[in-house]
């Protein structure tokens, strides 16, 4: 047994919030990854695009890079533990560059609603897609980096599967954070009122 | 909640098969910290012998751990197909840098005897990779697991690193995988009913695509964040203050045979990385 | 009450096992036999666990019987995608919860997705989304509010409004009424009960509190442990159980009325309410006199 001996703890980096937040969200990101959920069927190389960081990009922008990355460690640990694509089953390729996918998303939110700090809704919408593009395209770029520093794949096969797969995901990855973060922030997205 | 985690360590790790062995008896300390060397030793082979070497090694370890065979063949069975696909892939597209000779040029595709050799460590490299983690997991409840984590790392928080914060969120994490596999296909059921249907648009409609999935995915968002919110509000009214040292309630006892265990496997650990490097 | 003879809905010897071949399996339905006439009015009522959802889930295809066959409106619930395209056309289905299901941004749009999947105009959708927003209590007015700034009560009411806007010819409602408030649960209860007669919808309510079975239906089906247990006219279940079972609340009017019914007056279902209950009394007082402490009808 333990006593209780920091009864005044450290200040934490995280707040419960945060902590909650981060688990939540990377039960979603673990959840859609085991099942088929995790895919939107647009045409890319592997027949459609993954969604499994966006949970990442949304913890980097509503909770800030920590919870970004946290989310985006235990959605690369998951990948890795179930991965069947040969290149997955390697830390390297599957951890690694998913810690990062939160934090320079969040990073790109940050600097693209300071630009445009003084159109409020308009500019915040922007900064969410944005962050939405940069995690996802982060997630590409840097994977398949690990792919071809590891010797899996030539540099060429590795740049056109990150063109032909990373700009649909970019752009089905900008769609859902946005939507999502704006629910969330209960943000009005253009229209005003209903269809009907 | 204990069980909870048992049930969903199915799910979101991997079976665990009780059974009475040295493998299951040995500390999860050790064996996560056995894990993450080996791990890290295997991943950088890149030549055929020492992955036969650790093909042995970790099918003896399968076969002291009474865990079945049939179970890590039927696991590996789905990603064959995959497998092959993928060596085939790499055969075009995997020239090696420095090769000294070729057998076919053709543009940018060069295959070679090093292009082979590769390609089939890689794909050994793979299997050893997969067992490792089915033996890890078949031996070791998940709550162990995490808890082995949360100590092992605990040194990590005197430097104020978040290691307990950490273990925590996967312990939601792991918690919330069942409940968010029920909620989603109930959510899924319903949107059926209203008629929703994913993937009917032609195919260059992202856009159009990418909203066919609404439906289900926004409703089982919005359920995350309220699930968040109600679960803030729960822990702090119980008290929860992140970073606080916690009192354990499971402790692991290290015996003399986890310190025989540990001790064999760094060293078999050792001579394989040392092999390695001088191949 | 029925409009007609036509049988809608047939169960023939249903069974149903949940995850079926793995360590989680459960037989939720055992051999269920049932017919559904259209417009009926049926509740299902049970115990937690005794199958009543799994029983509405069967009826529009999105649980398929492990064994035996359901066939609503002539179609076999295991047909192919089309049929299936059909049966959500023709049997709403509002799920426990169903706000957790909405989606879009203004209530309106929610509303009118159901209609447009079925590919209506977006002139269609909007009569058919005033007409069932009227139906819930909504204003048509609120189909431009954010969704997000509604009550759970409110979400509720939208959601199945969803339902109803596709105009469904059986309408089934899981525990529409749970977890809102008295007033509002009531108020649903009538205006969907208004709904029905006025366009002879088929209903099929699952719920737990009988009272809500005295309000909306002309039929109860008992479900006890993945078999019916009992099935016939409400007021004649619930006066001659012996108590009655299931663990359900049972409705001060069914109390009063078997206590009436043990003393030997018979009043009718329509009269089970205050008023009634007085009036049957005072009536049956008149023809007695107290005799040896007991009451006794007068020669």
């Amino acid at each position: 047994m333990e006593h209780r001996d920091e009864m005044e703890a450290p200040k934490s980096v995280f707040t419960t919030r945060k902590i909650v937040v981060a688990g939540v969200l990377s039960a979603i990101a673990v959840f859609l990854g085991l099942t088929g959920w995790g895919f939107v069927p647009v045409p890319t190389a592997a027949g459609n695009a993954t969604i499994l960081q966006i949970p990442a990009i949304i913890g980097g922008v509503v909770e800030g890079p920590l919870v970004g990355a946290v989310i985006g460690l235990i959605f690369g640990v998951s990948s890795f533990l179930h991965a069947t694509v040969p290149f997955f089953k390697d830390p390297l390729v599957a951890i690694l560059p998913r810690i990062f996918i939160g934090v320079f998303g969040y990073y790109a939110y940050v600097m693209v609603k300071r630009l445009f700090s003084k159109s409020k809704t308009g500019g915040l919408l922007l900064a969410i897609g944005v962050a939405g593009f940069i995690g996802s395209a982060t997630n590409t770029i840097l994977v398949l980096a690990m792919i071809y520093l590891r010797g899996y794949l030539s540099l060429q096969a590795c740049a056109s599967i990150a063109l032909i797969n990373g700009v649909p995901e970019a752009v089905v990855s900008i769609i859902i954070t946005v939507a999502v973060v704006s629910a969330w922030w209960r943000l009005d997205r253009g229209r005003k009122g209903s269809r009907i | 909640m204990e069980n909870s985690l048992n049930w969903s360590s199915q799910v979101v790790i991997g079976k665990y098969i009780p059974a009475e062995s040295f493998v299951h008896r040995m500390d999860p300390r050790a064996k996560l910290s056995l894990f993450i060397l080996f791990l890290a030793i295997v991943s950088f082979t890149r030549t055929i012998l020492p992955e036969v070497v650790w093909l042995v090694a970790l099918f003896s370890l399968l076969y002291i751990g009474k865990i079945p065979i049939r179970y890590f063949f039927s696991g590996l069975r789905p990603a064959l197909p995959l497998l092959f696909l993928f060596m085939l892939l790499q055969l075009f597209f995997l020239p090696v840098p420095g090769a000294s000779r070729d057998w076919l040029v053709w543009g940018w595709v060069k295959i070679g005897p090093e292009t082979i050799v590769l390609i089939i460590s890689g794909a050994l490299r793979f299997i050893v990779i997969f067992l490792l983690i089915q033996l890890l997991t078949a031996s070791t409840s998940l709550t162990d697991l995490a808890h082995a984590f949360e100590q092992l790392l605990s040194p990590l928080a005197k430097l104020r690193l978040p290691v307990h914060e950490v273990a925590i969120i996967m312990v939601i994490a792991v918690r919330f995988v069942p409940t968010f596999a029920a909620e989603a296909d109930k959510i899924r059921r319903a949107q059926a009913a209203r008629g929703a249907d994913i993937g009917t648009a032609r195919a260059w409609q992202v856009i159009k695509r990418t909203k066919s999935v609404f439906p289900i995915l926004l409703p089982l968002f919005i359920l995350a964040i309220n699930r968040a919110e109600d679960l803030v509000m729960a822990m702090e009214a119980r008290g929860f203050v992140p970073g606080e040292r916690r009192t354990r309630y499971i402790t692991f006892a290290w015996r003399k045979r986890d310190t025989l265990g540990a001790v064999i496997g760094a060293i078999f650990a050792a001579l394989m990385g040392i092999w390695q490097f001088y191949q | 009450m029925r409009q007609n003879n036509e049988v809608i809905l047939t169960m023939e010897r249903v069974s149903f096992r949940y995850s079926p071949g793995t360590p989680f399996e459960r037989l939720a339905l055992i051999d269920i036999a049932l017919r559904v006439m259209r417009g009926e009015r049926v509740a299902v009522v049970g115990q937690t666990g005794s199958g009543k959802s799994t029983l509405a889930g069967l009826c529009n295809g999105i649980l398929k019987p492990s064994d035996g066959n359901v066939t609503v409106f002539g179609m076999d619930t295991r047909g192919d995608a089309k049929i299936q395209k059909q049966l959500r056309a023709k049997v709403g289905h509002v799920m426990q919860n169903p706000e957790d299901q909405l989606f879009e941004q203004y209530v309106g749009d929610d509303v009118a997705f159901g209609p447009l999947k079925l590919g209506l105009t977006l002139d269609e959708a909007r009569e058919r989304a005033r007409s069932a927003m009227a139906a819930v209590g909504l204003d048509f007015t609120e189909k431009d509010t954010p969704i997000y700034t509604l009550s759970r009560g409110r979400k509720r009411l939208v959601a199945i409004a969803g339902i109803l806007a596709m105009e469904p010819e059986l309408l089934i409602l899981d525990e529409p009424t749970s977890g809102l408030d008295p007033l509002t649960a009531k108020s649903l209860l009538d205006s969907l009960s208004a709904m029905c007669e006025e366009k002879g919808t088929t209903l099929l309510l699952i719920t737990h509190q009988l009272s809500e079975v005295l309000q909306l239906a002309n039929r109860v089906i008992v479900m006890d442990h993945g078999k019916i247990s009992r099935d016939g006219d409400p007021e004649a279940i619930f006066l001659a159980a012996e108590e009655l079972p299931f663990g359900l609340d049972v409705p001060d009017e069914v109390i009063m009325a078997k206590r009436l019914q043990a003393a030997g007056v018979r009043i009718e279902r329509k009269d089970w309410n205050a008023e009634g209950f007085a009036a049957t009394m005072a009536n049956s007082l008149l023809n007695r006199e107290v005799k040896d402490g007991k009451l006794t009808k007068l020669e």
